[in-house]
């Protein structure tokens, strides 16, 4: 069974990084793999180690791409291929349209998985236009898998305060929520092993993938300052007038 | 800009009956003139209010794509859907920004080739430009949109718009059917069942919020516990405690990492970055240290309040009210207030 786990980088927003106005450079910021894409290899991990699979990272992206990779290879995924575009896509369709050439170059892949969203952009549009893309069913957010055969995967998610056990056909893309577990620590051996793989490197142009097959939306990024914020720290002789201090101020938001 | 419609998508799972006239204040931002028609496509099981509510709202087309809940999940629908809107000419598709609503809008904008716009927080108009804003890195930034003539598909916040009113004078709706013929479904729901009493966190105004603070719990646990034991009896009488408080104050539980991490609560009771967002009128964190991937969930919320018996905690710096304490010895106080 193939599995390919799209992983990218993002800005660490607990470090200090410049607001990406202009043209960001990664020097701005401290680069992080995507905690969404630790939960989807967590979910790859815990299928490969159950049932075996060979794991195959993807990303595309410019070198800094690669750390996010290592990562993943560090976690334990067997392979890791990046997809080199000159400039860095930002673009979701461009990244989504990516992903599937690459997905279809790989070939007889059964599952893709995405994170959920990107931490810093927070998107969350990359997975539902790959699946599209790819003409594949898209199953988001599972949190347990129940079985898995040679041709479907039974697993569960939640919507709107239901839980759904689904059977889904392969191939299908798929995004994995927390429940798999705290996502694991590379091992040593792990990270040195990484550190020393080597990383397939493919072009976007061989692809046969050009930007601008979908349409964008012109924007811009603006600072917002934080609002000015009123402050005040409550002191009371004792808890119960505090509690009573409290008490009010809720009663004056209330409905 | 051209006057094509504004198409409002709904799904059932979306709760529209609530949501709807957020939406379409959202749909009404895109001009102040009212040139502009607003069309309303509902996906789901037959409902007897939607119809009402949307001409109360003054939309003037309601079209029903009808399928059952189970067909919903299984997005059943996703191919009839695309050619429907395929041939729909509309300057913009606004769905609810839920977690079905997203996947579908995604492949949505994926079939019309177009960049979908997620998690809007604002529409405005000035001087017939319009432009749509969402919030990124951590509510530090705005990305701001430029709506022109092509078309958009978006998902909006609809907490962040207030409901639109009902409009004056003639409330007739031309109601259409959408029909679909069956397809091959690659998805199939098995079986399903309620995932707990828990209101849903992103519909709360009010949410108490508990944090590793619950097990530092001086009440004496009772003897004959093994060490697992005392922490989770510590746990449930810390939670019991937000629960009561929430449940006066007519609002829900919410938790930190760390305590769904360890294994005492759900994660769906998760608030932060690898959580859920919330932005309620009242947001009471008891024994939280206000960790930046935490206050990024509930940054937003209107009135913060602090209880931490550590005066440093950084969660102090994201609080209207900050009180230094022990969350053990106010929250009783403030329960007996309430009762
Ligand atoms: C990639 C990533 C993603 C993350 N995502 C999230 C997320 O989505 N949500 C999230 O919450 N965290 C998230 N975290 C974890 C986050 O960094 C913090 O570790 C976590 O929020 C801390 O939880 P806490 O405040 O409950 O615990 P602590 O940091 O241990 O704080 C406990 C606080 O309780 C106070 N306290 C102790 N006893 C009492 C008492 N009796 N009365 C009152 N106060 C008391 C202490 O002074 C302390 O400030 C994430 C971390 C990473 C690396
Ligand atoms: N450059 C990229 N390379 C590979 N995967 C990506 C890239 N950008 C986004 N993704 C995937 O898409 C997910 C969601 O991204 P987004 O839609 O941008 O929020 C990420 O968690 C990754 O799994």
């Amino acid at each position: 069974m193939k599995i390919v786990i799209a992983v990218t980088n993002v800005i660490d927003l607990t470090q200090p990084y410049k607001i990406p106005i202009e043209n960001h450079t990664p020097h701005d910021y401290t680069p992080i793999l995507n905690p969404w894409d630790e939960f989807s290899l967590e979910a790859a991990l815990h299928i490969k180690e159950k049932y075996s699979a060979e794991l195959i990272a993807l990303s595309t992206g410019d070198e800094m791409a690669e750390s996010a990779l290592r990562k993943a290879l560090a976690m334990g995924c067997d392979s890791a291929i990046r997809v080199e575009t000159g400039i860095n896509p930002q673009e979701s369709g461009f990244i989504a349209a990516i992903l599937a050439a690459a997905i279809q170059k790989i070939g007889a892949v059964e599952m893709a998985f995405c994170g959920r969203q990107s931490i810093d952009f927070e998107n969350g549009s990359v997975a539902g236009m790959l699946a599209q893309f790819l003409g594949w069913p898209y199953l988001a957010q599972i949190t347990t898998i129940e079985s898995l055969y040679p041709s479907k995967i039974i697993a569960r998610r939640t919507v709107a305060n239901q839980l759904y056990t689904i059977s889904a056909q392969f191939p299908l893309v798929l995004t994995a929520s927390k429940e798999f577990g705290e996502p694991r620590f590379p091992s040593f051996m792990g990270t040195r092993k990484a550190a020393k793989a080597s990383i397939e490197i493919w072009s976007a142009a061989d692809l046969g993938i050009e930007r601008n097959q979908i349409n964008q939306v012109e924007s811009r990024l603006e600072r917002v300052s934080a609002e000015p914020f009123q402050r005040e720290m409550i002191t009371a002789e004792n808890e119960a007038k505090t509690a009573e201090i409290l008490n009010q101020k809720v009663n004056l938001v209330l409905p | 800009m051209n006057n094509l419609p504004i198409l409002v998508v709904v799904l059932e799972t979306d709760n529209p009956g609530d949501s709807l006239p957020n939406l379409i204040s959202a749909a009404n931002a895109f001009d102040h003139t009212g040139s502009h028609v607003i069309e309303l496509l509902y996906i789901g099981s037959h409902d007897d209010l939607l119809p009402q509510t949307a001409a109360d709202m003054g939309v003037s087309k309601f079209f029903h794509l009808e399928t059952s809940l189970v067909k919903l999940i299984q997005k059943s629908f996703l191919s009839a859907l695309a050619s429907f809107l395929r041939n729909k000419p509309a300057l913009a598709i606004l769905f609810d920004h839920t977690p079905l609503a997203l996947e579908v809008s995604t492949q949505i904008a994926a079939v019309l080739k177009t960049q979908p716009i997620t998690s809007v927080d604002s529409i405005s108009t000035d001087n017939g430009r319009t432009t749509a804003a969402r919030r990124i890195l951590a509510g530090n930034a705005k990305q701001i949109f430029d709506i022109k003539d092509q078309l958009v598909v978006m998902t909006i916040n609809t907490t962040n718009f207030s409901a639109a009113n009902p409009v004056a004078g003639d409330h007739s709706l031309e109601s259409i059917a959408v029909t679909f013929s069956p397809v091959e479904e690659h998805l199939h729901v098995l079986s399903s069942s309620p995932v707990n009493q828990y209101v849903a966190l992103e519909h709360s105004r009010v949410i108490v919020a508990g944090g590793r603070g619950l097990l530092n719990n001086y009440n004496p646990a009772p003897t004959g516990l093994g060490l697992s034991e005392v922490e989770q009896w510590k746990f449930e009488q810390g939670f019991e405690l937000l629960k009561t408080l929430a449940s006066q104050l007519n609002g829900s539980v919410a938790v930190t990492r760390s305590l769904v991490d360890s294994g005492f609560a759900p994660y769906d009771l998760q608030v932060g970055q690898t959580g859920k967002t919330v932005a309620p009128d009242i947001y009471i964190a008891c024994g939280i240290s206000g960790a930046i991937q935490h206050t990024m969930g509930m940054r937003r919320s209107k009135l913060i309040i602090a209880i931490n018996n550590d005066p440093q905690a950084p969660i102090f710096e994201a609080a209207h009210y900050g009180v230094v304490g022990d969350m053990y010895k106010i929250l009783p106080e403030w329960i007996a207030l309430r009762k």
